[in-house]
């Protein structure tokens, strides 16, 4: 019987509302609790989940219907046009010939009216400033934009030279052309492109209908930079933005693969598109096809499909609109323009021609028959497949840089403020917006033709452009400035980004606005800080900065902000105490605040949050992250990757004491990362630490899984400093499970980079106390006693209070024990304690303070102390709490507690 | 006279098919000529349908008096007709551009991705009947979010439940349609 019949559906009906309301990890056991019971309605209900996880990944029903049409607007004047007649209209808006108005002669034109809704509420000033941008673009094959701007009525439009033509594959087909006058044709189209390229404006959405041969045979590109112009500028970076509601104007066929996951745009997206475009041209078919009609299948396949070479994916039916037989068209297109086409078309834009002018140059040895540049794809390119997919662009790229402490890897300041830039465009703080923006514009438009480039490359040129555009305006200058020197702290260039913050404070000083001046000042403060500079000036400069604001309503939020960045400074000092203090300052000035920014007050409380954490309060720690989880789901964001990051920091709370609970919360953090990011794309960071969490629970079949998870994805992401931890981290699963051999050849990996700049005394003392418990284990007692006692010294001048130095510690102790010295192994496992107790609120359980405890009650038993039952009584009461009975380490310390009793 | 339409409503709720039937049709036309009336304004006269039919509701009551059903209630029976508009507009915009034979400009409409698509659109409306017949409230949460344009809050506070609750009616019919989808598609 269908699940979707009426008697059936009434069944699971109310099931199924239970389902929904359960979290992911509820929902596993419950259905299985079920499956004993009903195993056919389990079965059904698995699989409407399955349905329900599919849709929301497909953003099914989340599209707007069409606008109701308009009525006819002939007659009508917009801007300096009058309307005449409508030619065209479409899902964005209607496109009207029209004439100029005021009497002046410029011919006709053809008039965009597009739907307000896509400009955005805040986006009227960028659009005419980007539409200036546009209009500067010149070129006998690019169709101009002669204005671009909102009427009086709130009317978005855009006004371009009229091209009476049609488009070039019908232009083509429809007068037979064969291959070698298509490819001239073309050759055009990508002169028009690379012109557009080396002025810095991408097209972002070439196809045939933007390309026009007209009636002089002339090819004219339409559109161009209109896809980026039409962006909404209240749209957040992470949404597909084929998908999202509202729409953009993107041709889902036409679409590069980083178009559709939402990486970054670049010119290397035209090339795409340019590839597609020839594809079609020769072969007569679109490369990936439009598999029946369906959106969400033709999105799959262009990231996951890779197409047929031209010379096989052509038929009969495309040969004789090019003069020729299907025989003769594949002849034509097999060898070199397959392999040209191909290389166009790669998944991964830095394996596509790295420039418009590449691939035009090898069209042109083509038809010069002189060899190419390109070389045809072997089984092995192939294969590698573009499996990684990309989010949020350069925010989310950079973010995989994030550093790792040791061990457990926190989601510091970076990540915040690299979330908080997406979530400030959902939460419309509108004095940003422009800003905002225009950054978007410099980094997916300003891409330097003809090489590759990285987003450091792209910062810099934005600081160019920003200096060229804005040169007579201080105000705009300083806040671009801003945003500039926030991506580089983004991306970790703390020197870089006090450099450009120092050059807008000094434009703010110009402009005399104290709040402009603050804002620029306290990132600039936080830059130092983060650049390693000692945090008393940096925080007197806010100070300062503060006291300079008026104290009128209207600046408490930008007090506030200015606090939250000297709250930050915590994320790179660990003065959890002054943290605390700004956090809660800046908490009480949102609030007081006539426009709380209420994004903003949710980063500070997570601040507020982490100070306690670092201040050893776990308790209130733990109700503040609680607070800003609930803060996050009431402003509809508990799916976003600030919940996740919330998550993890959560967990870091329990990660020195009760772990099983701060397993649970890693799981949180991945598994809505994994939901939100994909499988593959979650950074390593945090598979590594909830790896870390199983490994210290003994779950050492998933630890070593997701540690192994965490060495491809590091692997593929090139972030050496996790790849390393996790290696180590490895290394010790396999010498506790007796894998020794793995366990060394795990080390010998790490060897090598021991002597590099990021293999800091943190790591030293891992690897020393990696190969001090491998040595342990092969019954070297004496040879690990040295390496431990050497990673015990490098924790401690690396003054690292990490449980890791509480492991060093126990093994060391245990190491001496094996070895006979009694006294020492009680003395270590006391400071281990001390260290133990120290990184946990008093009186909370923690699993540290239980292995210190029972090395302590191990020496003690060794040195027939009396103490050592009482000790070790202790400790298996510490270890039941937080690892359980069953973990190895409480089974081992019952044995010796139950010897010490009798 | 022709009946009203409050008297229209009580009937279908009464269970008259035929009164049901000249219900759709009359909303249908008022809401036609609402919305042409209001996007005749000039340039920049976008309509949402949430307006419109906020817009269609008080003129109806104004019209009809007292004895008007609740707002609710007759957005109940509006949502519906509402998809039905919207379909046949999104039809006959599909007419226009085909016959028209001159598509540069329009703005990447041709995929239909950034808005749903005639033909998506009418898949929706097939699936929908088909939860109307199994699960009818489910099927008026689809037409009042999707084609109406309101808000879960809004429908919550229609129905006077939680938004929670009208939450899960919104997952549970989003499963239903997607099943009904897919398996048209693959057969």
């Amino acid at each position: 019987m269908s699940r979707r019949s009426p008697e059936r559906w009434r069944a699971l009906s109310p099931h199924l509302d239970l389902a929904l309301e359960m979290t992911a990890s509820e929902r596993a056991p419950w259905l299985e609790a079920l499956r004993a019971e009903d195993s056919a309605l389990a079965g059904d209900l698995a699989a409407l989940l399955e349905e329900h996880s599919t849709l929301e990944r497909e953003r099914f029903l989340e599209r707007s219907v069409p606008e109701l049409p308009e009525a006819s607007l002939a007659g009508q004047p917009v801007g300096a046009y009058t309307l005449e007649s409508l030619i065209g209209q479409g899902g964005m808006g209607s496109v009207w010939l029209a004439r100029r108005n005021d009497g002046r002669f410029e011919g006709r034109v053809a008039v965009k009216l597009l739907n307000a809704s896509l400009v955005g509420r805040a986006g009227a000033e960028r659009f005419r400033r980007e539409g200036s941008i546009l209009a500067k673009l010149s070129h006998p094959n690019i169709a101009r934009l002669a204005d671009a701007g909102v009427s009086a009525a709130g009317q978005p439009y855009i006004v371009l030279e009229f091209v009476d033509g049609e488009p070039i594959d019908c232009y083509c087909d429809g007068r037979r052309l064969g291959v070698e006058p298509r490819l001239r044709l073309f050759l055009d189209v990508c002169a028009a492109v690379a012109q557009a390229h080396a002025s810095l404006v991408v097209h972002r959405d070439i196809k045939p209908t933007n390309v026009l041969v007209a009636r002089d045979g002339h090819v004219k590109l339409l559109d161009f930079g209109i896809a980026k112009l039409l962006e909404d500028g209240s749209a957040e970076g992470e949404a597909t933005a084929l998908t999202r509601e509202g729409g953009r104007a993107l041709t889902p066929e036409f679409a590069a693969p980083e178009q559709v996951t939402g990486g970054n745009v670049t010119t290397a997206t035209d090339v795409y598109a340019l590839a597609t475009l020839l594809y079609l041209l020769l072969a007569g078919r679109h490369p990936i096809g439009v598999p029946g009609g369906n959106p969400v299948l033709l999105l799959k396949a262009i990231v996951e499909t890779d197409p047929k070479k031209p010379s096989e994916a052509t038929t009969g039916q495309d040969a004789p609109a090019r003069s020729t037989t299907l025989e003769g068209l594949r002849r034509q297109l097999r060898g070199d323009l397959d392999t040209i086409v191909t290389k166009g078309l790669k998944k991964n834009p830095s394996e596509r021609y790295p420039s418009v002018e590449t691939l035009a140059a090898d069209v042109r040895h083509f038809l010069a028959h002189e060899p190419i540049a390109a070389r045809p794809d072997t089984i092995g390119y192939r294969a590698a497949k573009f499996v990684r997919r990309h989010r949020a662009g350069v925010a989310t790229a950079l973010f995989a840089a994030v550093a790792v402490v040791v061990g457990t890897g926190a989601v510091l300041w970076q990540s915040r403020e690299a979330r908080r830039q997406r979530d400030e465009a959902r939460a419309q703080v509108a004095r940003a917006d422009a800003v905002k923006d225009f950054l978007g514009f410099l980094l997916s438009a300003a891409a330097p033709s003809g090489r590759q480039y990285s987003a450091s490359d792209l910062l810099e040129q934005g600081e160019v452009v920003i200096d060229r555009q804005f040169a007579a305006d201080d105000r705009l200058r300083a806040e671009m400035l801003t945003v500039v020197g926030r991506q580089h702290m983004i991306a970790e260039r703390f020197e870089r980004a006090a450099q450009v913050l120092l050059r807008a404070v000094t434009a703010a000083d110009r402009v005399g606005d104290p709040a402009l001046r603050s804002q620029a000042l306290s990132l600039l403060s936080l830059a130092q800080v983060a650049a390693g500079g000692d945090a008393a000036a940096p925080a007197a400069t806010i100070t300062r900065a503060l006291a300079n604001l008026p104290v009128e309503p209207r600046y408490a939020s930008i007090r506030a902000e200015c606090l939250a960045q000297r709250a930050a400074f915590g994320f790179f000092t660990d003065d959890g105490e002054a943290m605390v203090r700004d956090a809660g300052e800046a908490i009480a000035l949102f609030d007081a605040s006539p426009f709380p920014n209420s994004s903003a007050r949710i980063d500070a409380k997570g601040s507020l949050a982490y100070g306690y954490y670092l201040t050893r309060q776990n308790a209130k720690a733990s109700r503040t992250y609680a607070d800003v989880l609930k803060a996050l789901e009431q402003s509809g964001r508990d799916r976003t990757i600030a919940a996740a990051d919330t998550w993890n920091n959560w967990a870091l709370v329990y990660f020195d004491g009760d772990i099983r609970r701060a397993e649970e919360l890693m799981r949180r953090c991945l598994e809505l990362r994994r939901s939100i990011e994909g499988q593959d794309a979650v950074a390593p960071t945090f598979l590594f630490n909830y790896a870390g969490a199983l490994h210290r629970l003994g779950r050492y079949d998933e630890a070593e899984h997701w540690l192994r998870e965490t060495i491809r994805t590091a692997e593929a992401r090139k972030t050496v400093r996790v790849w390393l931890d996790a290696r180590m981290e490895l290394a010790d699963a396999y010498t506790e499970r007796g894998n020794l051999g793995a366990a060394q050849r795990e080390l010998d990996l790490v060897a090598p980079y021991a002597g590099e700049a990021h293999f800091n005394l943190l790591r030293q003392a891992m690897l020393r106390y990696s190969r001090g418990l491998l040595a342990f284990a092969r019954g070297d007692h004496a040879r690990a006693r040295d390496e431990l006692a050497e990673s015990t010294r490098l924790f401690d001048s690396a003054r690292a209070r990490l449980a890791q130095s509480v492991f060093a510690r126990v093994a060391l102790a245990r190491a001496d024990i094996a070895l006979g010295n009694g006294a020492e192994a009680e003395a270590r496992s006391r400071t281990a304690l001390t260290l133990a107790e120290s990184l946990v609120e008093r009186g909370s359980p923690s699993y540290l303070i239980g292995l210190s405890q029972a090395a302590l009650g191990e020496a003690q038993l060794v040195g027939r102390n009396p103490d050592a039952g009482a000790t070790l009584a202790a400790a298996v009461g510490q270890l039941q709490q937080t690892l359980g009975a069953e973990h190895p380490v409480t089974v081992r310390t019952r044995r010796l507690a139950e010897g010490a009793a009798r | 006279m022709a009946p009203t339409i409050a008297s229209l409503i009580s009937s279908a709720e009464g269970g008259d098919r035929s009164a049901a039937d000249a219900l759709f049709a009359v909303l249908y036309s008022e809401l036609h000529r609402l919305a042409r009336r209001e996007l005749a304004r000039g340039p920049g006269a976008t309509l949402g349908t949430t307006t419109l039919l906020h817009e269609a509701y008080l003129k109806i009551a104004q019209r009809e008096g007292t004895a008007f059903p609740d707002r609710p209630r007759f957005m109940g029976y509006a949502g519906k007709v509402m998809r039905s508009l919207i379909i046949d507009y999104a039809r006959s915009r599909q007419t226009v551009k085909r016959g028209g034979g001159f598509e540069i400009t329009t703005l990447g409409d041709e995929g239909g991705l950034p808005v749903a698509d005639e033909k998506e659109l009418q898949q929706i409306g097939a699936a929908l009947d088909e939860l109307e017949a199994v699960d009818p409230s489910l099927a008026q949460v689809v037409d009042l979010k999707f084609f109406a344009g309101f808000s879960l809050a809004e429908i919550a506070a229609m129905r006077g439940v939680s938004e929670r609750t009208i939450q899960r009616h919104w997952e549970k019919a989003r499963i239903y349609l997607h099943g009904v989808i897919r398996q048209t598609l693959s057969a």
